[in-house]
């Protein structure tokens, strides 16, 4: 039998609720040569019988003990036999043309080994935001990946198969080989990113449009960013190993850009004061993201300031004005 | 509102449980308020609007040979607005029952165009109309179902012991109930783990006898006069159904502080939440591996109590949403 051309990867764990509408974006592509790898990471719901339902030749269900969302993604590359590799998260959702203009893309532009494009942001219901990622799409260098992570979210990429066999290592206790790093538990889209970035040729280029529905679990907890900061230190670490002289002078930024970032996250649970002092610690770390970003960085630190010291009535303006990203 | 406007209810089948429980929704003074509200039966003859502000809610289920009627009504009709209500046809009811696809979701597509608005009785029922642009969004409605319980609001609610899993199931003993799939399951299930009894009656009545014969943890009962007896040892109420719109059993179990087990699918999707447990539609060993998630769950009494502070809210916004549907002008 002839192999797909493309091989779509989806990890399942405990997202019963959000399954059935990702399969069907997938089916519903105009671009239909495609394998669909549905990656069970044993999950303790009903997610995977959701799944086996679908009598649809080109989806092949793998099982295996729980590794989490990149050790499953791994699983799924290692048995894709398509030249070009999708990832879709199974809480997000495509739009019918998505495969078919990344396709179209990888095959006009051979040098460029990661198409991406903007996603659109949904709630809990499937609902549109009315907010839309629109990264940085072309001439896109190392640092524009470290700094600000362009490809925005794990169901935006299609890659060039030939980009993961060039990152591959050996992971010596299982004896096979990996792409994602699985002793990452978050951020290990961004460790990868700048792992194809510093060490591979391969290009990175985003295309016009809006192919993805990524939906956004507010749900946060202080404590997740906390966490979060501590596990995205740990990429800053990876990436000072792989080149010392881009880390020495792109670290700071890429620092407090992401201190930054937690710091509007903390603005939308209303956590006033930790979002102050992850600011404070941002342009303590590094001012110059004032005049790189200015609008973004000030209207950030109004709206933790605002939200620190002043009552509670000013909070609904100030969420309005947070919204994006 | 209008002093003179009549709300006039179209159906063709008086007996369908679902449409008379919706009709009786109407009684509620707030809607009753709303205008004069008629029952008209459409094999009577033609409905007409008495006068300019009138509205017409069908409640019958389209099919290709009623699309006349609708047609008639539209043009003939005279009323204001016109408003249908999708009782009968979902995902789970295409997928399990209609076999051309296609030529299905034409005449719906003919139907809906033919009325003003959409209203759907689920959220999900809601999203697969999108899906498959049967109406334009903004012409769909989801008003998802609900009714009165307010003696299940106050019975005791479940108190899970140490025995075995007292799980419930009642309905109609038809094909779409799909209990036939639930004592399927029961029999991979040991008889110290969980305990069935299902009430009700209906043409499959003798399948459902034969499949639980030899089975001393499935019990089908006879209908009963009150869900709260039924109701009082359950720790969980099982709807394992093909297809359901909305799902009506889902409310009253939730009402009676029992958190549900049933099938992903249409307006029983609406109903899980966090606090039900799912399983695939249609799928028997689905319905085992939930049954243990049930079985092992030490929160089966919180996720009742929660699942009954939703049911309890859900009536007074279905009364709302359909005031304020038929007040848009």
């Amino acid at each position: 039998m002839k192999p797909p051309i493309v091989s779509v990867i989806m990890p399942v764990y405990n997202t019963a609720k959000y399954v059935e509408p990702a399969i069907a974006s997938v089916l519903a592509q105009t671009y239909a040569d495609f394998e669909l790898l549905i990656i069970d990471d044993a999950g303790t719901d009903e997610s995977i019988e959701l799944c086996r339902a679908y009598d649809d030749p080109r989806i092949q269900i793998i099982s295996q003990a729980n590794r989490g969302l990149a050790g499953a993604r791994n699983t799924g590359i290692r048995n894709a036999r398509g030249q070009f590799i999708a990832l879709l998260d199974s809480d997000d959702l495509w739009e019918p043309k998505k495969l078919e203009k990344h396709i179209e893309h990888l095959r006009r532009a051979p040098h460029i080994g990661v198409s991406y494009a903007a996603s659109a942001l949904i709630d809990d219901n499937g609902q549109m935001l009315r907010i839309v990622q629109r990264p940085k799409l072309h001439n896109v260098s190392p640092q524009d990946i470290f700094l600000r992570n362009p490809i925005g979210n794990g169901s935006a990429p299609v890659l060039r198969r030939a980009v993961f066999e060039d990152i591959a290592f050996l992971n010596r206790d299982r004896d096979e080989h990996d792409y994602f790093d699985d002793t990452f538990r978050q951020s290990e889209d961004i460790e990868c990113w700048c792992r194809i970035a510093l060490t591979t040729d391969w290009g990175f280029e985003g295309i016009q449009g809006t192919y993805t529905r990524y939906r956004i679990n507010e749900g946060g907890l202080s404590a997740n960013v906390v966490k979060q900061f501590a596990t995205w230190s740990r990429v800053k670490d990876r990436v000072a190993q792989l080149d010392p002289h881009f880390a020495a002078r792109w670290s700071p930024y890429a620092e407090a850009f992401q201190l930054r970032y937690l710091a509007r996250r903390c603005v939308r649970m209303g956590e006033g004061a930790l979002a102050w002092s992850l600011m404070k610690d941002a342009l303590k770390l590094c001012p110059r993201i004032i005049l790189r970003e200015p609008a973004k960085t000030l209207s950030t630190l109004a709206a933790a300031s605002v939200l620190r010291f002043l009552p509670s009535s000013f909070n609904a303006p100030l969420q309005a004005l947070i919204q994006k990203g | 509102m209008l002093a003179n406007r009549k709300i006039v209810h179209v159906l063709d089948d008086l007996a369908m449980g679902g449409v008379t429980r919706a009709l009786k929704n109407f009684e509620h003074p707030e809607l009753a308020a709303m205008g004069e509200h008629k029952t008209i039966d459409i094999r009577q003859g033609r409905v007409r609007a008495s006068g300019p502000d009138d509205i017409a809610i069908i409640h019958f289920t389209a099919n290709w040979k009623k699309l006349g009627w609708l047609l008639d009504l539209r043009l003939r009709g005279g009323f204001e607005r016109i408003m249908l209500i999708e009782h009968s046809y979902t995902q789970g009811y295409e997928s399990s029952e209609v076999l051309p696809k296609r030529r299905f979701r034409q005449m719906l597509r003919l139907a809906y165009r033919l009325v003003d608005e959409v209203v759907a009785v689920s959220k999900t029922q809601r999203e697969w109309m999108i899906a498959h642009t049967l109406a334009a969004p903004d012409k769909i409605i989801a008003i998802p179902q609900s009714r009165i319980c307010t003696d299940l609001l106050t019975m005791t609610p479940c108190n899970r012991d140490a025995g075995p899993l007292q799980i419930r199931a009642f309905g109609r003993f038809h094909k779409q109930k799909g209990f036939d799939l639930l004592i399927k399951a029961m029999a991979r299930v040991p008889a110290d783990l969980a305990t069935l009894k299902i009430a009700g009656t209906g043409p499959d009545a003798d399948q459902l006898e034969a499949l639980a014969h030899g089975l001393d943890h499935v019990d089908i009962c006879p209908p009963f006069d009150s869900p709260e007896s039924f109701l009082s040892e359950a720790d969980l109420v099982a709807i394992p159904s093909r297809w359901e719109a909305f799902g009506l059993v889902g409310t009253e179990a939730r009402a009676a502080g029992r958190p549900i087990l049933a099938a992903r699918v249409d307006g029983l999707r609406d109903q899980l939440d966090a606090d039900g447990f799912g399983h695939a539609p249609g799928s028997v060993s689905s319905i085992v591996s939930a049954i243990y998630r049930s079985v092992n769950a030490a929160n089966i009494n919180e996720r009742g109590r929660s699942s009954r502070d939703r049911a309890a809210v859900e009536y007074d916004r279905m009364i709302s949403s359909w005031c304020a549907l038929l007040s848009r002008s």
